[in-house]
Parts: structure tokens; C-alpha cells; sequence
């Protein structure tokens, strides 16, 4: 899977890109619009991570001449600013996503995986752990082929580990993801645990190799047993 | 070009025109009564002169109109009385002068005949002259006299305009100077008085209210980096256990999202008063409220406080529906938060009002205060202080009301015509 990181702040490039390599991604980057427009017409990528301001010209008209290749749908913005207006442009041209900086590394792996699955010819659209497998259509978990009942909230839960499998989850990164953008402002994530209780017992009770370890003061982790 | 002498040459204009129509119209009906007059003159004389030629009928044969003042013609058919203006050589003068001159006809022994009568007129290049020097005269005379009246009388009847100029003018923005009183009893320049003071007032109070918010927000934003800083030099520091230096990227971590939110809320408030939400949708807030009221239920659990929605209407009102949602959650994240172990929550929608009311802290809060920006009762919640002033930016952008009473419980009250006793 090859992905590219068009940013120009080298240190929050840096931190993407290490993240990335981590899931044996081949990542390249471009620091600046020129050098994107270049690397865009000379390769094809799975996924591309788009600053929208950039030195030189902005992240739009990078998009707008991939989308005239037919190849905006693989783009998801990253930009600084929470702007309706950029973001509603970024989408009609094609982009999947929009992500507001500062975001977390566990949300924007989640999101590189979605597109990546999407983009994967006659690709299933479920995960796998272990003897898990969660199935994102039909919102089901299954624990060797045995069906596990999970609520809503247990069933992102799950959902957002395993998109970020063996990597840390912090519980702010989670509530946001789970609860939505109201959760993350009271500054007391302990109500996260709750939900992480119910979600280990169902996973033990099932039977699954999977497990949800705690990584102290920070959040959590899913490895296969 | 001054306002005084702006006046002025419009005053000029129009008095000049003002002058020249009613000279105009005062040279005709002028003439005309002067006209009258010599033309009744003319008509004793023709009478005279019938009387004359009626005892001495030599004067018919009177032909010299210049020498005898009349003539008398005979003619064939009948004359029409008429009076004209000619010239004639006058021989007793030796010169040509303007006279106004009058033709009948009469009958004397079956004769016709036509008598012609003269009489020296008033010259209308005389006329003319004279009334034009007069006026020249009165038109000088009436431009001087608002000059002068201009100068003495205005220009002290400005005066209060010019004072109240000059402290706009030495007006600086925080500088914290009331604006001394400047006396007038001219209702204009009293209303004058009354806005430019009341501008400065409020350009000082909104220059406060941002200084205290920029130094308040940089404070706030300022605690966080310096502990993130220093737990992040002792993590540095060898000798820690992995557990130890786990916790300490704990708390970091922590506190960037802590600033991260702080910083969302700024950017928040920003866009709220720069009304930067174009987008808007008619909102159905019973709906909305039920929906946030859901995501809540984890968190109102996790602190053992009870959640109650009663939805007596489901009113409509047209906004940004993330506005509308950012409303609700604030006042029920609030409620949650500044609340007691084994408390509740009680979320009213009604057609003209939605209303929050919590258990909490048994002492009312400052109801002056409790929407101001970083306004925080207790220090130690890690919220941003700014929800609350957010609720309140929300509700000034669509003209709802907001107001907080307390009673035992806790009571934050949204009004949506805005009118409620109580309202800030």
C-alpha cells in the first residue's frame, strides 16, 4: 500500500509518516504544492493525506487536478482549518475525507484503513483479529463464527481497536471517536472504562483471542492473544 | 470649505434668485399702475378737447400733433379707441422722446374725425435702471447682514459641535477618560452629545471585555503548556520506571487535549460572533435534545446522575444546526458536570422556552457572571470555561434570551423571543 503525506510542517509530517511505516505502509511526502502536483502525475497512490494551505498554492487545486485524473476519492484533507466552506469543497471534489488538526494519530489511522479497505478491489468490508471478525455492513461481530451482541457503542468500540490493532488508543482519542466532539470536553474519560469493562467481559465470555490491555494513564490497546 | 460658508453661498444663490423673480414682477405691475394713471390723464384731455371742439370748431383743423399736444384728422370710416407707445419729435424740446399716445374717433356735424392725444411717459430704461440700482443696494445690504449675523451669532451657537468634536478627536481607545460634560440646549447637538459619548463608552467597555478575555485566555492556555513543559523534563530525568514515565505521558497527553478544546472553544466563539454560520436549517429542538440526551447517558451514568427529558412542545426555530446541538449539549454537559453523586438532570422543551435544571453545589451561583468567558465556580473540573459563554454568543446571534435563577436547583432558562424576566 503506498500512501502520500502532502504537508509542509516537517514535524507533523514526521509523526504521520512514522505512524504510517508502522503499518508497513510504503509512505513518501511532499512539503510543498509543487512537489505534490509532481508526485501525483508521476505515480498513483493508495491514499493521500492533503494539507489544504500549502507554500506555493493550496491543497485544492491539487485536488481539483487529481479529480480530473478520476482519482480524488482516495484523498482525505487534512487541514488547520475548521472551515465549512473548504470542507464542503474539499468533498465535492471528490475527497472521502476531512480531518481537523490536531487530530489523533489512533482517528487518522482509522481513517487511512477505511480508505485503503474501500479502495481494495473486491475487498470485504470486515475486520479481522484473531478468531474475530466484525463485518461493517452488517454491523455483526462474530467469534468463530459464533455471533457476539454488542450495542452501539461497544460495536465502535470494537470497531476503532481493530482498525488500530496492536497500536495505542488514548481515551481521549476514543471518546471523541465513540461519544462524538462533546465527549472530549469533560476533561473526566473515566466513563470510557465502563464501556471497556462491558466490551472485555463480552469478548471473554465469547471466547475471543483478542484482548483489550489497558496502557496506564493513557488508554488502551487490542492485541491478539 | 466650511459649513458656515457653505450656507452662506446657498443663502446668496437663492436671494439672488429670490430678488430677480420679485424685481421682475414688481417692474411690470409697476409700469402697468403707472401706464393707468397716464392713461386716465389722456382720457380727461380727449374729453377737454371734445368739450373745446364742441364752442370753437377751429380746433378741428388743429393737425400739428407735436406743437399742440393733439390733432384732429378727418376719416372715412369708423376709429377704435386705442392707446400706444411711440416715439415723436418733440419741436418745443428739439428732441425725439418716448410718448404714450391715445386714438379715438368722433363725430362733429356729420363728420367722422380722429383725435390723437399724447402725453410724455415713463422712460423704461429709467425704470429700470433705477429699480436695478435699488436692488443691487438691497442685495448687498442682505448678504452682509448674514454675514455679519453668520459670524456673530452662529459661530457661537457651534460652539458646543466643536467641543464635542475635539474630544472625539483626543478620544483614545482605553485610555479610560470620561468625556467631560459639554453644555448646549440645542436638541441636535444634545443628540450629538449623547451618541458620540455613549460610542465612547461602549468602545471603552468592549476594549476591556477583549483585553481581559485576551490576557484571560492566554493565562489559560499558558498553565497547561508550563505544566506539560516541566512533566515532560522530569519524564527526561533518568531513573523513572516505565510505569512512572507512562503516567507522566498520561497527563501530558491529557493536558494537549485539555488546550486543544480550549483552543476548539476560542476558534468557536470567534466564528459564532463573526457570524461565520451561514448555514441554516430549521431545527427541531425536542428532537435535537433527545439525541444529546442519548450520547450523554454513558457519562450521565458514569457520575450516578439521573437524566430527564420532558417535551411538552417541540418548538422550531431557524438556525445552524450544529449551533442549535452545540446549544443543548453545553447545557446539559454543564448540568452533568457541575453536578452531585446520586442527582439529576431535568431537560424541558417548551414552545416558548428550554429550560435545565440540575442538582449541584447547594449555594447559588453568580447570575451576573455565570455566562462570562473563563467565569469557573470551581477550578478544579478541567472544563474550559467557556461553555456557558458560548451558550451565550449562541443565543445573542439568534436573539434568544438566557438567564440562570436558582431555587433549590440550578436553572439555566433559554428563552426564544428573548423576553424573560431576568434576562441579562
Amino acid at each position: 500500500m503506498k500512501v502520500l503525506v502532502v504537508e509542509d510542517e516537517p514535524e507533523l509530517a514526521g509523526v504521520i509518516v512514522r505512524s504510517l511505516e508502522r503499518e508497513r505502509y510504503v509512505v513518501e511526502t511532499a512539503h510543498d504544492h509543487r512537489t505534490a502536483l509532481l508526485k501525483i502525475t508521476d505515480h498513483t497512490y493508495d491514499c493521500i493525506l492533503l494539507d489544504i494551505m500549502l507554500p506555493g498554492g493550496s491543497g485544492l487545486s491539487v485536488l481539483r487536478a487529481l479529480k480530473e485524473m478520476g482519482r480524488s476519492g482516495n484523498v482525505i484533507i487534512i487541514s488547520a482549518k475548521d472551515s465549512l466552506q473548504d470542507k464542503l469543497s474539499g468533498l465535492d471534489m471528490g475527497a472521502d475525507d476531512y480531518l481537523t488538526k490536531p487530530f489523533h494519530i489512533a482517528e487518522l489511522n482509522a481513517r487511512v484503513r477505511s480508505v485503503l479497505r474501500r479502495g481494495a478491489l473486491g475487498g470485504s468490508n470486515t475486520l479481522t483479529a484473531g478468531n474475530l471478525l466484525l463485518d461493517l455492513d452488517d454491523r455483526t461481530v462474530a467469534v468463530d463464527s459464533t455471533p457476539l451482541v454488542l450495542n452501539r457503542k461497544e460495536f465502535d468500540t470494537l470497531t476503532y481497536f481493530l482498525l488500530n490493532k496492536g497500536r495505542l488508543v488514548s481515551r481521549g482519542s476514543l471518546a471523541e471517536h465513540v461519544w462524538g466532539d462533546h465527549a472530549d470536553d469533560s476533561s473526566d474519560l473515566d466513563f470510557v472504562y465502563s464501556q471497556i469493562k462491558n466490551l472485555r467481559r463480552k469478548l471473554k465470555q465469547g471466547g475471543a483471542t483478542v484482548e483489550v490491555q489497558a496502557v496506564y494513564g493513557i488508554g488502551y490497546k487490542l492485541v491478539e492473544a | 470649505m466650511k459649513l458656515l460658508d457653505r450656507s452662506l453661498l446657498h443663502l446668496s444663490v437663492a436671494l439672488l434668485l429670490v430678488l430677480a423673480i420679485w424685481a421682475t414682477a414688481f417692474f411690470f405691475v409697476m409700469r402697468d399702475a403707472v401706464l393707468d394713471s397716464i392713461d386716465e390723464g389722456l382720457e380727461e384731455q380727449q374729453e377737454m378737447i371734445l368739450h373745446r371742439v364742441k364752442q370753437d370748431p377751429s380746433v378741428l383743423a388743429v393737425r400739428d400733433l407735436g406743437l399742440h399736444g393733439y390733432a384732429i384728422k378727418p376719416v372715412e370710416g369708423k376709429v377704435k379707441e386705442r392707446y400706444s407707445d411711440t416715439l415723436l419729435q418733440i419741436p418745443a424740446e428739439g428732441k425725439v422722446e418716448q410718448v404714450r399716445l391715445m386714438t379715438s374717433g368722433f363725430k362733429h356735424g356729420g363728420e367722422r374725425y380722429k383725435l390723437l392725444v399724447f402725453t410724455s411717459t415713463v422712460e423704461e430704461d429709467d425704470l429700470l435702471e433705477s429699480l436695478l440700482t435699488a436692488l443691487i443696494g438691497l442685495y448687498v445690504l442682505v448678504v452682509l447682514t448674514i454675514i455679519v449675523v453668520h459670524n456673530l451669532v452662529l459661530r457661537n451657537m457651534w460652539k458646543p459641535f466643536h467641543g464635542i468634536l475635539a474630544q472625539i478627536q483626543s478620544f483614545r481607545l482605553g485610555a479610560d477618560q470620561r468625556p467631560t460634560d459639554v453644555p448646549t440646549d440645542v436638541r441636535e447637538f444634545q443628540a450629538l452629545r449623547t451618541a458620540a459619548h455613549g460610542l465612547m463608552r461602549h468602545a471603552n467597555e468592549a476594549y476591556a471585555n477583549q483585553r481581559a478575555f485576551t490576557e484571560n485566555a492566554a493565562h489559560e492556555l499558558q498553565t497547561p503548556l508550563a505544566i506539560a513543559i516541566n512533566k515532560l523534563e522530569l519524564l527526561a530525568e533518568e531513573g523513572a520506571t516505565e510505569e512512572e514515565r507512562m503516567a507522566v505521558m498520561g497527563e501530558t497527553i491529557a493536558l494537549l487535549e485539555r488546550l486543544t478544546r480550549l483552543n476548539r472553544s476560542l476558534l468557536l466563539l470567534a466564528r459564532i460572533e463573526n457570524r461565520q454560520f451561514p448555514d441554516e436549517r430549521p431545527v427541531q429542538f425536542a428532537a435535537i435534545t433527545k439525541l444529546v440526551l442519548e450520547e450523554f447517558a454513558d457519562l450521565a451514568t458514569h457520575r450516578g446522575v439521573e437524566l430527564d427529558l420532558q417535551a411538552h412542545a417541540d418548538p422550531e426555530h431557524t438556525m445552524d444546526p450544529d449551533l442549535a446541538r452545540i446549544l443543548v449539549t453545553n447545557l446539559v454537559k454543564n448540568a452533568i458536570m457541575h453536578n452531585v453523586p446520586g442527582g439529576g438532570v431535568w431537560v424541558q422543551v417548551h414552545a416558548d422556552r428550554f429550560s435545565v435544571h440540575n442538582t449541584g453545589p447547594e449555594q447559588p451561583l453568580d447570575p451576573e457572571r455565570i455566562f462570562d468567558r473563563f467565569h469557573k465556580e470551581t477550578t478544579s473540573d478541567g472544563g474550559t470555561g467557556l461553555g456557558l459563554a458560548i451558550v451565550k454568543a449562541i443565543a445573542t446571534l439568534y436573539g434568544f434570551g438566557v438567564a440562570y435563577h436558582y431555587d433549590g436547583k440550578h436553572t439555566i432558562t433559554v428563552t426564544w423571543n428573548g423576553s424573560f424576566k431576568g434576562v441579562r
